[in-house]
């Protein structure tokens, strides 16, 4: 979709377009054509994506299902991962941090067509890099799979978007610098530079050896720990406090989460590749770094708990869109890091690595906690950008309990069945082939849970474009009551 | 190819990661000292409310469920 016509579907019936509006609605309406565009482009690449991983989930007890050559596993799975990571997760956050960064500075977005551009130019590099994936020509390097020539036009185009918050900061007409700022600033910061050492280390000149494992991990882990995470968690730190209209509980923690958080994350990339032929001393350094990290997560969790508990607002909580979500990623990004923290200890590795325990973390971290606060961001900016209500309640209670079903059941089976297979392949008494066997039930129990967060993933789409078509009847709402 | 040139470019390379890594470390160091000239830390009770305004006030829950 290109901007223009964005910008046409959202001019039409705007009561806001013909004068006296507040600071707030001003700075919105200025961010309206690029935040759009980054949240359609996400709902999409995150409803095609999550297709790509039911068949993928259904590969694995069918092995006949789709049996063409651009959907073997081995390609469909990758296309799953990509399409999520590069397709959902970059948009939505680019969404996210530009919308943040100038409601938090208090300034109005100038030249919004840059950022569209760097988006155009973002997705249908995509879109190439997808379809080398499915006729493969991938590099097999994980997290970066797609031919290396996307990589110059990929990291243009970040700069391009990811520019845009730096000179939003720098037109700032605030004093304070909100902790939600920091997480946002080190991302756009920390992510090109991670790309650039990445893509000239291991697929432009590569590194000998296993630095070139150690390089895929250190970016991988990064582009996750250093880019997705700080904007979850910039979010959650922005709306939890926000929509119970209520200060964070104890923002000198936050302050001191930040620069914790700064501190450990980009050491413990490594612990993916313990037990690896990976010097001792740095999966050691890496394991501390990722025991570290508890810091950053227990300050996190004790300020959302405090701010949520002490209010006695569960009622506001449940009763918001954006509250429950939110709260839901919140829970969940304290879960998923301890867990990994725990995964990180040697003895513990030694079962789950291989195993869908991984995947199990995977799930919980990118889904249950990124994903989900994700959500909880759009309900709340959406409505002010387009200024109309959410067409639907029930469609984001649907939206809500399939995702949330889903999302828990699949941590759940993935966490039971990796932990067997640890043991069961650490045993050495059952054959690979009776291991496998035994994993049947368990593959079926992931494509029902994959599914059901496809489903939900599909609901929010069709939502988020119903909401936007020309058509759609305008309605006030409770959102839109502070106006 | 030759091994030699390939050591060599690897030891140079190695040097710019090093440079890198004092730039990364420069720039954290900058920027917390940074805040704490700028008096980012002097009030953290006020600025911990920095995120309402006249719009969307202090007090009031900003986001219920449409009808
Ligand atoms: C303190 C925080 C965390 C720690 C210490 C941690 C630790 C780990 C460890 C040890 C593994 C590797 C398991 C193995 O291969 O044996 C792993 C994998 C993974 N983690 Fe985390 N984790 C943390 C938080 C998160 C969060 C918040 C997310 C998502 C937003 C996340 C996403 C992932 C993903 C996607 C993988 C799978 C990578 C792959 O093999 O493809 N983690 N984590």
């Amino acid at each position: 979709m290109s901007s223009p016509s964005v910008q046409n579907i959202l001019n039409r019936h705007n009561p806001l377009a013909e004068g006296n509006l507040s600071r707030v609605a001003q700075i919105d309406r200025s961010l309206r054509s690029p935040v759009v565009f980054f949240t359609v482009m996400a709902a999409l690449w995150l409803v095609i994506g999550s297709i790509f991983g039911v068949i993928s989930a259904i590969k694995l007890h069918i092995p006949e299902f789709l049996n063409i050559e651009a959907l073997t596993f081995g390609r469909s799975r990758t296309l799953h991962l990509n399409m999520v990571a590069y397709g959902w997760s970059f948009n939505a956050i680019f969404a996210v941090s530009i919308w943040l960064m100038h409601r938090l500075s208090r300034a109005e977005l100038r030249n919004g067509w840059v950022p569209i551009l760097g988006g155009i130019g973002w997705n249908l590099t995509l879109v190439y890099g997808m379809f080398a994936i499915a006729g493969g020509q991938m590099t097999g390097v994980e997290w970066l799979e797609m031919p290396r020539e996307v990589a110059p036009v990929l990291g243009v185009c970040f700069l391009l978007i990811g520019l845009w918050s730096v000179v939003a900061f720098s037109r700032r007409q605030t004093t304070h610098v909100y902790v939600s700022q920091w997480y946002i600033l080190a991302a756009m910061f920390w992510l090109p530079i991670l790309y650039l050492v990445a893509q000239m280390m291991i697929l432009w000149f590569p590194a000998r050896g296993t630095v070139q494992a150690i390089t895929n991990w250190w970016f991988g882990h990064n582009a996750i720990g250093l880019f997705l995470t700080p904007v979850g968690v910039a979010s959650m730190y922005y709306f939890i406090p926000k929509v119970l209209g209520r200060p964070i509980h104890s923002y000198y923690l936050s302050v001191v989460g930040f620069w914790t958080f700064a501190l450990f994350y980009n050491w413990a990339g490594i612990h993916h590749l313990l037990g690896g032929p990976v010097p001792v001393w740095l999966q050691s350094a890496g394991i501390v770094a990722s025991v570290m990290m508890v810091i950053p997560v227990l300050v996190t969790a004790i300020n959302f708990h405090y701010t949520t508990t002490s209010s006695q607002a569960w009622g506001a909580i449940w009763g918001s869109p954006t509250l429950r979500f939110t709260v839901f990623g919140a829970m969940n990004y304290t879960l998923s890091s301890f867990a990994g923290s725990l995964m990180a200890l040697r003895d513990v590795n030694a079962v789950t690595h291989f195993t869908n325990f991984t995947i199990g973390h995977a799930h919980h971290g990118m889904h249950a906690f990124l994903t989900m606060a994700l959500f909880g961001a759009f309900y709340f900016i959406l409505p002010r950008l387009a200024q109309r209500e959410w067409p639907s309640a029930a469609m984001i209670h649907l939206h809500f309990w399939l995702c949330a079903i889903g999302t828990i059941g699949y941590v759940v089976v993935m966490s039971i069945h990796g932990w067997m297979q640890g043991m069961q392949w650490n045993a050495a008494v059952m054959t690979p082939a009776q291991i496998a066997a035994a994993a049947e039930p368990w593959n079926y129990a992931r494509t029902i849970c994959g599914s059901l967060m496809t489903l939900g993933h599909i609901v929010f789409c069709a939502h988020v474009l119903w909401m936007l078509a020309p058509r759609a009847e305008k309605r006030q709402g409770p959102t839109l009551f502070a106006r | 190819m030759s091994p030699a040139p390939a050591e060599s470019f690897w030891d140079l390379s190695l040097l710019g990661i090093f440079l890198l890594g004092l730039v990364f470390l420069g720039s954290a160091i900058w920027a917390l000292s940074w805040s704490r000239r700028s008096g980012q830390f002097d009030d953290l009770e006020r600025d911990s409310r920095s995120i309402f305004d006249a719009d969307e006030p202090e007090g009031v829950v900003q986001d219920r469920f449409p009808q």
